[in-house]
């Protein structure tokens, strides 16, 4: 068996090979994926220790639905993202019934969010931003300009249509402008 | 904020600081996908066993002549218990009939001349 599969392979075919048994597939699945989910996982949970739990769960559920996995029906990334975005709802939804309070603290532990992605005061103060848009408009707003998915593609994620995604990435950004306007100066704008 | 511009870098720098992913977590999802398939593939030979054995059930089954030889084997079975069961009462009653019917042989012998 080899120990690396061919690069070139599309996700579906790596798919149907993890199905058959082929454990470099998952391998090679994982590199590919990882890397996003985590970091959108983050970027939603802005929490380390909850964004990989996320992550694993989201990869754990892609490998339990390989046998079943129909080619050319969806793309693994798109289907990743809408796992993943679920997952962090229902956590963060959780979170708010739990109480914070009630919630291991995850930061104390672990690097925090901010030094694990390096970020910048800029970029600290975008998602301070982010995090007061609503919800879908957030999620709208980071899937299209942070993580450089298609209009078609954040439909399938969010699950609503091409026109309401359109609307929810014009209003986000509006919202966001304006809420950027009073860290002009953490942001270095003139 | 006028610049949109400043808006897209500020995009652009929140893309690039994508953190690392912990090598620990890369090998639990390897681990898991592992146990998943080794689960799928024990499942799958569970499957399998079954089926065979199905097969090979159902293989014997026709060839012994399947349901009408079932059910005419036990047909045949159970006259031949019958048979065995009730052998004494027949035999007497076969005996009785020829010898209380002697005249008839009589008759056969007026009707055929003597045998």
């Amino acid at each position: 068996m080899p120990l690396d599969v061919d690069q070139t392979l599309s996700d579906d075919a790596l798919m149907v090979m993890f199905a058959n048994g082929d454990p470099s597939a998952a391998r090679e699945l994982t590199s590919r994926h990882l890397s996003t989910v985590l970091a959108f996982a983050r970027r939603m949970m802005w929490s380390d220790a909850e964004a990989e739990d996320v992550a694993q769960e989201a990869m754990m559920r892609l490998w339990k639905t390989a046998g079943a996995w129909r080619p050319g029906e969806a793309k693994v990334t798109t289907w990743l993202y809408r796992v993943t975005r679920n997952l962090c709802i229902d956590r963060l939804r959780q979170r708010q019934t739990v109480g914070l309070d009630a919630v291991a603290e995850p930061l104390d532990e672990t690097p925090s969010v901010q030094s694990m992605m390096e970020q910048s005061g800029r970029v600290n103060a975008l998602y301070d931003a982010l995090n007061q848009l609503p919800e879908r408009q957030r999620d709208a707003v980071v899937l299209r300009h942070i993580e450089g998915l298609g209009n078609p593609e954040i439909a399938e994620v969010l699950e609503i249509s091409v026109d309401a995604v359109e609307s929810l990435t014009a209003r986000g950004k509006r919202a966001l402008k304006a809420l950027l306007v009073d860290k002009k100066m953490e942001l270095g704008w003139s | 904020m006028d610049n949109e511009k400043d808006l897209e870098d500020l995009f652009a720098e929140a893309r690039n600081a994508r953190g690392p992913v912990p090598d620990r977590l890369f090998r639990q999802i390897l681990v898991d996908a592992a146990d998943v398939q080794r689960d799928v593939g024990e499942a799958q030979t569970h499957v399998d066993r079954r089926d065979y054995a199905t097969v090979k059930t159902g293989s014997i089954w026709r060839v012994i002549g399947g349901w009408p030889a079932a059910v005419s084997f036990a047909a045949c079975a159970g006259f031949g218990l019958y048979l065995g069961l009730e052998a004494n009462t027949l035999l007497t009653g076969m005996t009785e009939l020829v010898s209380s019917n002697d005249s008839l042989l009589g008759d056969l012998n007026l009707l055929y001349g003597e045998i």
